[in-house]
């Protein structure tokens, strides 16, 4: 089954066996916080490959594991849980057709929500200790959802890069959207606010992730990690994620 | 006046090569950008961050299991190099296709500062795996006045 939408097609083995999934969205962003958040949710639900994404805009890699190939974007399932992941960061001109992509097959498939997972670049990163975690959410209803999650909602500031244009389409297309973003490094893999985000989407879907796992690695996450750090970091350096430090304008 | 042209096949894929053009662009800077791994020496380049406010030049860099007694940086005036080594060795599978990893116990990188620094008056802290150095900036300045108008 292929659901082909402009750039982007999507194809699942089966159908995804959930009347209303939430659907958990990462790709390579400010110190790869929602790529490795997603990692550990699917290593700990066991969560099963179930679909993957093509496009002819994405650079012509494929993933190689245990000698099988696999396309960089994935989409991993267990039971209502569903997680889109890539394994390469977008190219500047893939995000608007891979948003609109993404949230119109959240569309088609009654998603509850769209739940995207990424950090907040902090400049004193150094001095923080736990990273807080905020919400971005496209709907009241959302917004609620967080405050009873306990997760702060990100009131004032700029949101640039694929995130951004994911709540953008989701509220065209009247998605329900929420973006966690954890409190991060901007350039350096940042596993200890990944594993706040982690705290968070547990809170917000109510699951059960561990994150010690994620924790023990920390360090071994960090180096064997920078080459796409290094690779997210040219993209981010287009797409303006410097932005994020800054305050919007104000005019009254 | 200059009659006006239909697009044909040919100009969209002139506009498809332009677009073409830009998205390799975009890698260009990533293939040019030097190697992460020193394969010779057995060491891994770390990333790092340099950024600059009015009197300082700020170098950041990610060292991942280094303990703090185990980091040597050499600064000049307009480079500081940096090496560390792990508290224990790394193995990598960097030959993909091939068994076997590829074993690495250092972190080494020389970095060019953007503006000439002061090398004496300089400050680290080392904290969560994460090195800081903060060069003061050489040339001060002279202060300018502004004249009195009228």
């Amino acid at each position: 089954m292929a659901d082909d939408e402009e750039d982007f097609s999507i194809t699942l083995r089966g159908s995804l066996k959930s009347a209303n999934p939430a659907v958990i969205l990462s790709v390579p962003d400010t110190g790869l916080v929602g790529s490795i958040a997603a990692s550990q949710i699917i290593h700990e639900l066991a969560a099963e490959e179930v679909g993957s994404i093509e496009s002819d805009l994405i650079p012509p890699v494929v993933i190689v594991r245990d000698g099988e190939p696999k396309t960089p974007l994935m989409i991993h399932q267990k039971d209502d849980i569903v997680t889109v992941t890539s394994d390469i960061p977008l190219p500047p001109v893939t995000i608007y057709p891979f948003a609109r992509a993404i949230v119109k097959w959240a569309k088609q498939h009654n998603a509850r929500v769209l739940l995207g997972v990424t950090g907040l670049p902090i400049s004193n990163r150094l001095e923080v200790e736990s990273s807080t975690v905020f919400g971005v959410a496209t709907t009241q209803a959302c917004r609620k959802q967080l405050s009873s999650a306990d997760i702060e909602v990100f009131r004032e500031g700029i949101i640039a890069g694929p995130y951004a244009v994911f709540i953008k389409e989701a509220e065209r297309e009247d998605v329900p959207a929420v973006t966690l973003l954890a409190e991060a490094h901007l350039q350096f893999p940042d596993p200890g606010a990944s594993a706040a985000a982690v705290k968070a989407v547990n809170r917000f879907l109510n699951l059960n992730v561990s994150v010690d796992s994620l924790l023990e690695k920390a360090e071994d996450i960090r180096i064997r990690a920078r080459d796409l750090m290094r690779r997210t970091q040219e993209q981010m350096r287009v797409q303006q994620k410097a932005r994020e430090q800054e305050l919007p304008g104000i005019y009254v | 006046m200059a009659e006006r042209r239909r697009r044909t096949i040919f100009d969209l894929m002139e506009g498809l090569r332009r677009e073409m053009d830009r998205f390799f662009e975009g890698w260009s800077d990533e293939m040019s950008a030097p190697p992460l791994y020193d394969l010779e020496r057995r060491a891994l380049s770390p990333l790092s961050q340099i950024t600059e406010t009015d009197d300082e030049v700020i170098v950041t860099v990610d060292l991942p299991c280094v303990e703090k007694e185990d980091i040597k940086i050499n600064a000049t005036e307009d480079r500081v190099h940096i090496e560390a080594r792990m508290r224990e060795c790394v193995k990598l599978p960097l030959f993909r296709g091939r068994e076997g990893d590829t074993e690495f116990q250092t972190f080494r990188r020389s970095l060019p500062l953007t503006v000439l620094v002061d090398p004496n008056e300089a400050r680290a802290r080392f904290r969560g795996g994460i090195l800081e150095i903060r060069f003061p900036k050489r040339a001060k300045g002279s202060e300018v006045r502004i004249e009195q108008s009228g």
